[in-house]
């Protein structure tokens, strides 16, 4: 068992540079657990740090990722097993769930931008997370909410339209 | 018709797999609303390479021709609300002709089950079960069950069902109900369950050993799968009667319905009593019609199926009249109930006086024509109207589930 904690640095694509311990990111992200694995002849018994890059994660981004990351994988290490009830409220399902529901309380770039980083870096936990919170905001929506809530120019014509809206009906 | 392809514009700011991720989260429901938002959403959802990943709903009927009508197929498919399903190919063109007259028997979660025969030579060879998927094509036809008078029976009196459901295995079940009948008041005895298993390709033998016991335990109206269980109902005394596909036992639950006196299935037919099991948003749903005495047909839901006294409680009442208008010269009316919609509170209703097929909206109570169908067969009500089901919802499950043999 080594007795200190290592650690590795990650930089994002906008430079900026982040500490987390390397037993935390390599439980979390399996990417970052390869590059790591890759590095580690070279470093075997150097006191030097690694620093990777995260080409494709901005700063902004990679820190609420590695809030999460710190969040869920680092208690899972202390205490020794996963989903453990360390952060639990009193009704809450899962000890993390209310963490959880306020981490993807974000603005629809952000949360998108999330997906994107939690799948480049092959975080599942946080995939299915912030995925199931880009669905969340689909669900029980009518189809106005939908089109305000992403933007989107409804293109149909007012026969395709008619058209449509019948196929569907049972869903309003 | 196939839509979709690479000139389409995005949907979500990101790779199409992860919107395929997105996406594949949502129920059926938001995904039909999702569809009408934009030309892109819609082609999206629609699109071949995506739709198998995601939830599906009902989308049409299949229904029974009267006998005559072969060639090419006796069965007819409704499209709803107007055309058919894509890509899925509702005549089962993919069925070698070793498959001869087809029966289509039952219809579960984008299966369906069918009883073929090779009747172009004579003697013909036995019939047999085939489950096929017209959405892949794929089918593949079962080993003889040690019972084979489920096979041997006319469509009408048909017991065998299907049990697949693809959120919990890729395996399906077929379940043939072995009857006997008993000579003091003409009701047949469910006497055993025999059920086919995917996974183990051999059917299993089930006897019921409770049957002196149960005397509940008749076959008289329809069957469903549903979580887990085959359900059937006795409409002679407004029973469900379901079983597990290990048959750990067999469960009676009682609807609450003064049924009236009868004596027979032949007093039944002549009052024109019916009962229809199904399920719908999650529920098992269970309709008591108490023939021609009654003004309305009652829905009862199935309170907690995990509970270990099941209870029936009455959902709603819906007024004969006003869908069918008034009583019919013989002094009933000339109905069917042809489905449940799966995901919306939404029943359907073949009228055979006025030929229609039409959908009611249990939860705002109104009623709409949806087309004419003149091609559906006319079941009279006889001494075993087991009338398993004459329309069968379908749902397309775009992901290949079955392992094709090779053909003969």
């Amino acid at each position: 068992m080594a007795s200190e904690k290592k650690v590795v640095f990650l930089r994002s694509s906008d430079g900026e540079a982040f500490e987390v311990s390397e037993e935390v990111i390599s439980a979390a992200s399996v990417t970052i657990k390869g590059m790591i694995d890759e590095e580690s002849p070279s470093r075997a018994d150097t006191a030097a740090t690694t620093t990777l890059a995260i080409p494709n994660v901005t700063a902004a981004t990679l820190s609420r990722v590695l809030h999460y990351v710190n969040k869920h994988f680092d208690a899972a290490a202390v205490v020794g097993r996963p989903d453990d009830y360390i952060f639990c409220a009193p009704g809450d399902e899962h000890p993390l769930a209310r963490f959880d529901d306020d981490f993807v309380d974000v603005d629809n770039d952000t949360l998108i931008d999330l997906v994107h980083a939690a799948e480049y870096l092959h975080i599942k936990k946080l995939f299915d997370l912030t995925c199931k919170a880009v669905a969340d905001k689909l669900k029980g929506r009518t189809i106005d909410q939908i089109r305000e809530t992403f933007g989107i120019v409804n293109d149909y014509t007012v026969e395709e339209e008619v058209e449509v809206y019948r196929e569907n009906s049972w869903a309003f | 018709m196939e839509e979709g392809g690479s000139h389409r514009a995005a949907v979500l700011p990101l790779p199409d797999e992860l919107v395929v991720e997105i996406l594949s989260r949502l129920p059926a429901k938001s995904l039909c609303l999702c569809k009408c938002v934009s030309r892109a959403w819609r082609a999206f959802i629609s699109d071949p390479d995506h739709r198998g990943r995601f939830a599906q709903t009902l989308s049409g009927l299949f229904f029974s021709r009267p006998s005559g009508h072969r060639p090419p197929w006796p069965r007819g498919f409704v499209g709803l609300p107007t055309s058919p399903p894509p890509g899925v190919d509702t005549a089962l063109s993919f069925l070698p002709p070793t498959c001869g007259d087809m029966d289509l028997l039952d219809s579960c979660n984008g299966l369906l089950l069918l009883r073929c025969q090779d009747t172009r030579e004579r003697p013909s060879p036995p019939p047999f079960y085939v489950v096929c998927n017209p959405a892949t094509g794929e089918w593949v036809a079962l080993p003889q069950p040690r019972d084979t008078q489920g096979l041997y029976g006319s469509p009408d009196t048909c017991s065998a069902a299907l049990g697949f459901d693809p959120a919990v295995s890729a395996n399906f079940h077929v379940f043939q109900l072995v009857q006997e009948c008993y000579f003091y008041n003409d009701l047949f005895f469910v006497v055993a369950v025999e059920i086919y298993s995917s996974e183990t390709g051999r059917w299993v033998f089930k006897e019921n050993d409770d049957l002196w016991v149960h005397w509940d335990i008749h076959f008289f109206g329809q069957m469903t799968f549903f979580s887990g269980f085959l359900h059937f109902c006795n409409d002679f005394n407004a029973a469900v009667i379901s079983v597990d596909t290990q048959v750990q036992g067999w469960r009676i639950s009682h609807v609450p319905h003064n049924v009236g006196i009868s004596f027979s299935m032949r007093q039944n037919a002549s009052y024109g009593r019916s009962s229809t099991i199904s399920h719908s948003q999650g529920h098992l749903l269970y309709v008591y019609d108490n023939g021609w005495q009654d003004h309305d047909l009652s829905i009862y839901v199935l309170e907690d199926q995990d509970s270990e006294e099941w209870t029936w409680i009455l959902k709603q009442s819906i007024d004969k009249p006003d869908l069918f208008g008034p009583r019919g010269a013989q002094g009933g009316w000339d109905y069917c109930i042809a489905a449940f919609h799966p995901n919306a509170n939404l029943v359907f209703f073949y009228d055979w006086k006025q030929k229609t097929l039409m959908v009611y909206d249990m939860e705002h109570k109104d009623v709409h024509v949806i087309c004419t169908l003149g091609e559906v067969v006319k079941i009279e009500l006889d001494l075993r109207c087991n009338v398993h089901r004459l329309f069968l919802p379908y749902v397309p499950l775009y992901t290949r589930a079955l392992t094709s043999p090779s053909v003969n």
